[in-house]
């Protein structure tokens, strides 16, 4: 029954459009679509009746295949087909003497027993997460406290809530540049900051401290970040309903519980896909730290992106670098179900509280 | 009404014109089966380069009609790449100035053409390591573009006056000089440590006058060249900074905005130098790189360019990139690319003649290019990786996150693998 009807109503749909399309476009493209949809049907030889109904269901189908054709095939071409020439460069043993050809001797697993054995690479996925992680946190809990600002009113909101988007809009070579005079050894503006405050009694080597040095690249990228969480979460807390929050005032709940029990809860998705696209911008991160420290001092903030790029362009050992790349590919495709699970059960469990 | 027919008319007479123009221009082309478009990327981009070339491709034009020069600069850091990716294409320029250090790495595509197969080619005249860039398997795959460089010792005369000293020759002298040269004003010399080719090409004179070899780089010579600088640091004479620094532009423009007193560069510093009335003799002077006990010789490694055609069987277009290349080894011709692009001629005889209209501030630099050491040799395409071995252990030295011995047992282990493969 269900069925019927919509295929009634799909060939009301499918009739107006054709009677537009035909006589606009009769070209080669209108009559193929028409050939191709009823030589099959009139092979079959079902009543006419049917092959009525039928051509024009296949019709629609086909219409809607050749709709979907285009992103299809830009899809395939711009998603699926790197993906999948990276995971065959990665089982491959190339070099620039292999590159003219589309393909290369096999290497079996050799270039993943190699990344994985391999220090740097095993630093820059140990940094990858650390970088990760502290960006997140920070991202979150600056943008977080930022937002919630922003719902109170004081003189400027406005212009302020406009100026944090600025770090957002900038390309992040430039953010890199930026920051690489900031945190200058000498004439940079964070330790003169830091000597007139005075903290500091000696140049702090932000840049050129293996110890610090990914430190500062955390610090760019979570002044970058924070802009993105800011906005998404200050427009969930625009949704809180102002009456839960007045009911939970009455109840007597302080500004904690408040934030706790009623305000998180409710903007709870909003936050989980904040965290989850945070992690996606934050895991490919690259043009940042090829602008602050190109990955030193001593491959001390090279993370699989920059790592990755290193052993296929610098060391044109392309297939090193694919397999770098497909490991990430990996841990992304691990991370992001697993916590997206972690946090759904987070959330069934916090609204039943609330019940 | 009258006037909008005007316009109109005037309209259609432009809109013939055009026309006209297109379908003549079309039919020229088409008449001259000869018409040939030659393609050639590099990444030279100083205006006294962009200047030689475009004349040079004008000339070129004019003596062969129906061939034109389609010339596409691409950044530094971005050409090997780029190169790369058009070999997986196919679809490499007829012509390419390619990095020195890169050339092996392009002949092994096996898409560039041996120019010693080629009728008219020489190797007669050159700086034996300038020409043996291109040598590959007996083969010769390519000519040098504008001649090749190295690098010196360049120091600010006045604040050598004001510490009163003179330049150093050995590394103690460049130890205690540097020392003495730095104030609260300025360090005594910029270094380079970034992480990138730059700071392995700034180091090897170092440590090759020492007698390294990057086969055996943790042994003493590569120990005693690490300390130096290591000791420049610690020391405070050298900004622990550099280890962002590249040698052109953040190392010279210390250098140049009086933060250094000294700096290890090239001569194509001379016209930005110039430019900011800063004149040799004047207000800097060049020296030899340092060595560590006098009677050593300085090995400098050679810089420059490498004219390549990529292989197109044999076709007109390969034989017109050849007299291309060709065209530009006159001795008049050298010395007039030479000059424009701030390099040394890559021919001994030229070199001298360089020398004589040139000026003395050349002096250092051609003498060096007897004993200048190809970073290829002896490792073609396992360079770049080698490279990367030792300018991480540097960075890994100067910054604490090894000693000096521990970097260098890295980079031998690294090394060894590289070599081994």
């Amino acid at each position: 029954m269900a069925q019927g009807g919509r295929r009634g109503r799909g060939g009301e749909e499918v009739a107006p459009a054709q009677a537009a399309v035909g006589p606009a476009a009769p070209g080669q493209g209108g009559a193929l679509v028409v050939a191709g949809a009823t030589a099959p049907a009139a092979r079959s030889g079902a009543p006419s009746g049917h092959v009525q109904h039928m051509t024009a269901w296949r019709k629609r189908r086909i219409a809607g295949w050749l709709f979907l054709t285009p992103a299809i095939a830009y899809i395939l071409f711009a998603f699926a087909l790197p993906i999948v020439y990276n995971i065959m460069l990665s089982f491959e043993e190339t070099s620039p003497a292999t590159i003219a050809h589309f393909t290369a001797p096999f290497a079996g697993l050799a270039n993943y027993r190699y990344v994985l054995g391999d220090p740097t690479s095993q630093a820059a996925i140990v940094h990858t997460f650390e970088f990760t992680a502290g960006s997140l946190f920070g991202q979150f809990v600056i943008g977080f406290a930022l937002a919630l600002l922003f719902t109170l009113r004081f003189p400027g909101r406005t212009l302020a809530r406009s100026l944090i988007i600025v770090p957002w809009l900038l390309p992040l070579i430039v953010t890199g540049v930026i920051f690489k005079f900031l945190f200058q050894v000498e004439g940079g503006a964070v330790n003169q900051l830091l000597f007139d405050i005075g903290i500091a009694q000696h140049p702090v080597d932000w840049l050129d401290n293996p110890h610090l040095a990914l430190w500062t690249v955390l610090i760019a990228n979570i002044w970058l970040g924070v802009p993105f969480f800011t906005l998404l979460l200050y427009s969930a807390l625009q949704d809180v309903p102002v009456e839960v929050k007045e009911a939970a005032l009455m109840d007597g709940a302080g500004p904690w519980q408040r934030l706790r029990m009623v305000i998180v809860p409710i903007i709870l998705p909003v936050i989980e896909v904040t965290l989850l696209l945070g992690f996606v911008f934050t895991v490919k991160v690259f043009d940042l730290v090829v602008g602050l420290t190109g990955g030193g001092p001593a491959n001390a903030t090279q993370l699989i992106t920059t790592w990755s790029y290193n052993l296929s362009f610098q060391q044109f050992n392309f297939g090193q670098g694919a397999a770098l790349n497909n490991i990430l590919l990996v841990l992304a495709m691990i991370c992001a179900p697993l916590y997206l699970l972690l946090s759904r059960g987070s959330l069934n469990a916090s609204s039943g509280a609330g019940k | 009404m009258k006037l909008s027919i005007r316009k109109w008319h005037r309209g259609m007479a432009t809109l013939a014109a055009t026309t006209c123009a297109v379908v003549g221009l079309s039919q020229v082309a088409s008449s001259a089966a000869s018409t040939i478009t030659l393609t050639e990327e590099d990444y030279f981009n100083t205006p006294g380069q962009i200047s030689a070339l475009s004349a040079y491709n004008k000339q070129f034009e004019a003596a062969h009609p129906g061939v034109t020069i389609k010339r596409q600069y691409v950044p530094f850091a971005n050409l090997d790449t780029k190169l790369l990716t058009q070999a997986a294409g196919q679809d490499l320029p007829n012509l390419m100035a390619v990095d020195n250090p890169f050339v092996p790495t392009m002949i092994s595509t096996g898409l560039t053409v041996a120019l010693s197969d080629l009728k008219g080619f020489s190797t007669k005249g050159y700086y034996p390591a300038v020409i043996k860039e291109g040598l590959f398997n007996g083969k010769y795959y390519s000519y040098p573009v504008a001649g090749a460089n190295s690098i010196a010792l360049m120091y600010n005369i006045s604040m050598l006056k004001a510490a009163h000293v003179s330049p150093p020759r050995t590394w103690a002298q460049l130890v205690s000089v540097a020392k003495a040269l730095t104030t609260k004003q300025h360090y005594g010399i910029a270094l380079t440590c970034e992480p990138a080719e730059d700071t392995t090409w700034q180091w090897e004179p170092f440590f090759w006058s020492n007698g390294g070899s990057f086969a055996k780089i943790s042994g003493a010579p590569g120990v005693q060249a690490l300390s130096l600088w290591k000791q420049l640091v610690s020391d405070g004479s050298a900004s622990k900074a550099c280890l962002n620094w590249s040698q052109t532009p953040a190392a010279s423009s210390q250098f140049m905005a009086g933060k250094a007193a000294m700096m290890v560069n090239g001569p194509w510093n001379f016209p930005t130098l110039n430019l900011q009335h800063w004149y040799y003799g004047k207000q800097f002077g060049i020296v030899p790189v340092p060595v560590r006990v006098p009677g050593q010789h300085v090995v400098v490694p050679l810089g420059g360019e490498d004219w390549m055609i990529s292989n197109t069987g044999g076709s007109a277009a390969e034989q017109l990139a050849f007299e291309y290349i060709q065209g530009m080894q006159s001795p008049a011709k050298e010395l007039q690319l030479a000059k424009l692009f701030g390099y040394l001629p890559a021919k001994v005889s030229v070199a001298q003649t360089y020398l004589k209209q040139a000026g003395p501030e050349w002096k250092v630099y051609i003498d060096q290019t007897l004993y200048a050491h190809p970073r290829t040799l002896g490792l073609g395409v396992k360079y770049p990786k080698v490279s990367q071995a030792v300018w991480t252990a540097i960075q890994a030295a100067l910054s604490g996150s090894q000693t000096v011995k521990g970097a260098l047992a890295t980079a031998q282990s690294q090394i060894n693998s590289v070599l081994k493969g």
